[in-house]
C-alpha cells in the first residue's frame, strides 16, 4: 500500500488543497472511500488518530482524505463551494489519476461528526454515486448544532437560519425530498449506516436519523457501542467500515 | 498542477521510500501522459528538482507527467555493498507508477529519463541497463564512473566507492556507461536517444568528455552534445539543460509544447 500526500489547485475552490491518499500497489479496478474529518481537523487527521493505514493494508481499496476547514462540506452561502469540490471535482481528479473503479457500487463515502454529515449530504444529493454512506457521531440535526453553535461560526457557512431553511441543508428534509431515490426495494440503491457511541452527548441526532430513514423506506442500519465523541471510538467505527465494505467484494 | 509526495513500499529496498510525482493541471479522461523520470544528485533527493526548478510551469507548458524518485547517495546502481537501488529505481518504480497512476503512459516512446551529476550517471546507467522502458536520455555534468581517478586510500570518498562500485576498475563491468552502451549494440536492441551537456566550468568536463568521444565513436546511437561554456556544476545550468532537453524532444516529435 502506498499513501500520498497531494497538494493541488482546486479549480473549484480557486486555491491550492491538500489530501492524503492511501492505494493499494497492486493493478487498478479499486474501490475507493472518501473519507471526511470533522470539525477541527484536516486531511491528516484520519490519518494522525487512527489505525487507518493498518485496517486497510492488504485490502483491495482506495482511501480518499480531502480538507473540510469547517466548512460542513456543502456549497457556503458566504464562501466557497465546498459540496462541488467533495463531491464532483475531487472524485474527478481521483479518478483520472489513479485506476479508481468508476462504477457506483465501488464508491463510499464516510465521515466523523461534521463528516458524518457531509457524507449524508453529499449522499441524498447524489443518489447515483456511493453505494455505501457512514455517519460515525454525525453532525446529524445540522439545525440542532446551529442554535447551539459552541465555538462553531457557522454563519458562513449557512447564512441565517431561515438560509439555512431554504438552502435546504437540514438532513431530515433532504431525505424526505429524496426519498423517491432511496427506496429499499430499488435495485443498487445507497445503503446508509448510522454509528454511535453511547456516550456521546448528541447520540439523539443518530437515533433519530435512524427512525426518520426507516419510516421513509431507505436502505438503513444502525449501531451503537460504548464510547463518546472521541477518536478511539472512530477507530473501531473505520475498522468496522472496511470490514463491510470488504466482505460485499469477497461475497461476489 | 498537481504535486504528489508518494510513500510506497519497495520490494527490492525492502522498506518504504519516498518520491515527487507532479502533473499538468489538465488532463483529459482516459488520458495517457508523457512522463520524465528526473534523477538527483549526489547530495539531493525526491524534492531536489521540485525546489530547484519551475516543474509545475514545465509540467503545464510540455503537458507532461515528472517522477523524481530518491535513491539517498547511492547513484542509482545496485550497490557493491548496501542496497539494491538500481533496480529499485529503473525497473520497481516505474511498474509501481505506472500501475498507480492511470494517466501515466508506460509506453516506451512516451517515458524519458533525465538528471544531472550523479543522476546524469544514473540516468544513463538506468536507460541502458533497462532500454525498453526509455526511447530518450538527457545527461547535464554526466561523467562516466568508470573514468573517475580512484586510489584505495582510506579516505571517506574512497570507501564510498567501494561501498557503491567496489574497489575494481569498473570500465568492463555494468556499472560503466560505455560498457553498457557497447552492450546495447552487441545485443542490437533498440537504443535510447542520447542528450548529453555539460557546463563549460564543470569541474569534470574532461570526464564528460570522454563520454562524447565514446559516444561519436557508435554511430547507431543518435547522439547530441551540448555545452554551455560560461556555466559550471550549478543549478542554472541543470535548468537550462532541462529546458533544452525538453525542446529537444518536442523536436524529434516526442511532445509537443501548448
Amino acid at each position: 500500500m502506498a499513501w500520498l500526500t497531494i497538494e493541488f489547485q482546486s479549480e473549484t475552490l480557486h486555491m491550492p488543497v491538500m489530501l492524503d491518499v492511501l492505494i493499494p500497489q497492486g493493478r487498478g479496478g479499486y474501490r475507493t472511500l472518501y473519507l471526511l474529518h470533522g470539525a477541527g481537523g484536516d486531511h491528516a487527521s484520519w490519518l494522525l488518530k487512527t489505525q487507518l493505514a493498518d485496517f486497510v493494508e492488504g485490502k483491495n481499496l482506495a482511501v480518499v482524505m480531502p480538507s473540510g476547514d469547517n466548512r460542513c462540506y456543502v456549497d457556503n452561502i458566504h464562501g466557497k463551494d465546498y459540496f462541488q469540490y467533495v463531491a464532483h471535482e475531487l472524485i474527478e481528479q481521483c479518478e483520472t489519476w489513479f485506476p479508481l473503479s468508476k462504477d457506483k457500487q465501488d464508491r463510499f463515502i464516510a465521515g466523523m461528526s461534521m463528516g458524518g454529515y457531509g457524507a449524508f449530504y453529499a449522499a441524498f444529493q447524489e443518489y447515483n454515486q456511493y453505494a455505501k454512506v457512514f455517519s460515525y457521531s454525525g453532525l446529524l440535526d445540522i439545525l440542532q448544532r446551529y442554535d447551539h453553535p459552541q465555538g462553531l461560526d457557522l454563519f458562513p457557512v449557512f447564512g441565517s437560519r431561515q438560509q439555512l431553511l431554504d438552502g435546504n441543508f437540514d438532513l431530515f428534509h433532504q431525505a424526505t425530498d429524496n426519498q423517491e431515490y432511496f427506496q429499499k426495494s430499488q435495485e443498487g440503491v445507497t445503503r446508509f449506516y448510522i454509528f454511535c457511541g453511547l456516550q456521546d452527548v448528541r447520540i439523539d441526532m443518530s437515533s433519530q436519523m435512524y427512525a426518520h430513514l426507516q419510516t421513509l423506506g431507505y436502505d438503513v442500519s444502525y449501531e451503537t457501542a460504548e464510547g463518546g465523541h472521541k477518536w478511539d471510538y472512530w477507530n473501531q467505527c473505520i475498522a468496522r467500515t472496511i470490514a463491510i465494505i470488504s466482505e460485499k467484494k469477497e461475497a461476489k | 498542477m498537481a504535486v504528489m509526495n508518494v510513500n510506497v513500499f519497495s520490494m527490492s529496498l525492502k522498506r518504504t521510500i519516498d518520491c515527487t510525482v507532479i502533473l499538468p493541471q489538465q488532463i483529459a479522461n482516459d488520458e495517457k501522459l508523457s512522463c520524465m523520470w528526473l534523477y538527483h544528485g549526489s547530495s539531493g533527493n525526491h524534492k531536489a528538482w521540485l525546489y530547484h526548478a519551475p516543474m509545475q510551469e514545465l509540467s503545464d507548458q510540455y503537458h507532461i507527467a515528472f517522477v523524481l524518485p530518491n535513491v539517498n547517495e547511492s547513484c542509482f546502481v545496485d550497490m557493491n555493498i548496501g542496497d539494491s537501488y538500481g533496480r529499485y529505481v529503473g525497473r520497481e518504480l516505474p511498474s509501481i507508477i505506472w500501475n498507480m497512476f492511470a494517466c501515466i503512459s508506460k509506453e516506451r516512446e512516451k517515458n524519458f529519463i533525465a538528471g544531472f551529476s550523479n543522476g546524469g550517471y544514473g540516468c544513463f546507467h538506468t536507460a541502458l541497463t533497462y532500454p525498453k522502458k526509455y526511447c530518450a536520455i538527457g545527461a547535464f555534468s554526466a561523467g562516466d564512473k568508470a573514468d573517475a581517478v580512484f586510489e584505495n586510500d582510506n579516505s571517506a570518498k574512497s570507501i564510498q566507492r567501494i561501498r557503491l562500485f567496489g574497489a575494481g576498475d569498473l570500465h568492463d563491468t555494468d556499472y560503466s556507461i560505455i560498457h553498457l552502451a557497447h552492450s546495447l549494440i552487441r545485443e542490437n536492441v533498440e537504443k535510447p536517444v542520447v542528450y548529453h551537456a555539460c557546463g563549460g566550468k564543470d569541474p569534470w568536463l574532461s570526464m564528460n568528455h570522454i563520454v562524447r568521444d565514446a559516444f561519436q565513436q557508435m554511430p547507431e546511437y543518435d547522439y547530441t552534445y551540448d555545452e554551455i561554456a560560461h556555466l559550471g556544476h550549478e543549478w542554472e545550468f541543470w535548468r537550462e539543460e532541462l529546458n533544452r532537453f525538453l525542446q529537444f524532444l518536442c523536436k524529434k516529435g516526442y511532445i509537443t509544447e501548448a
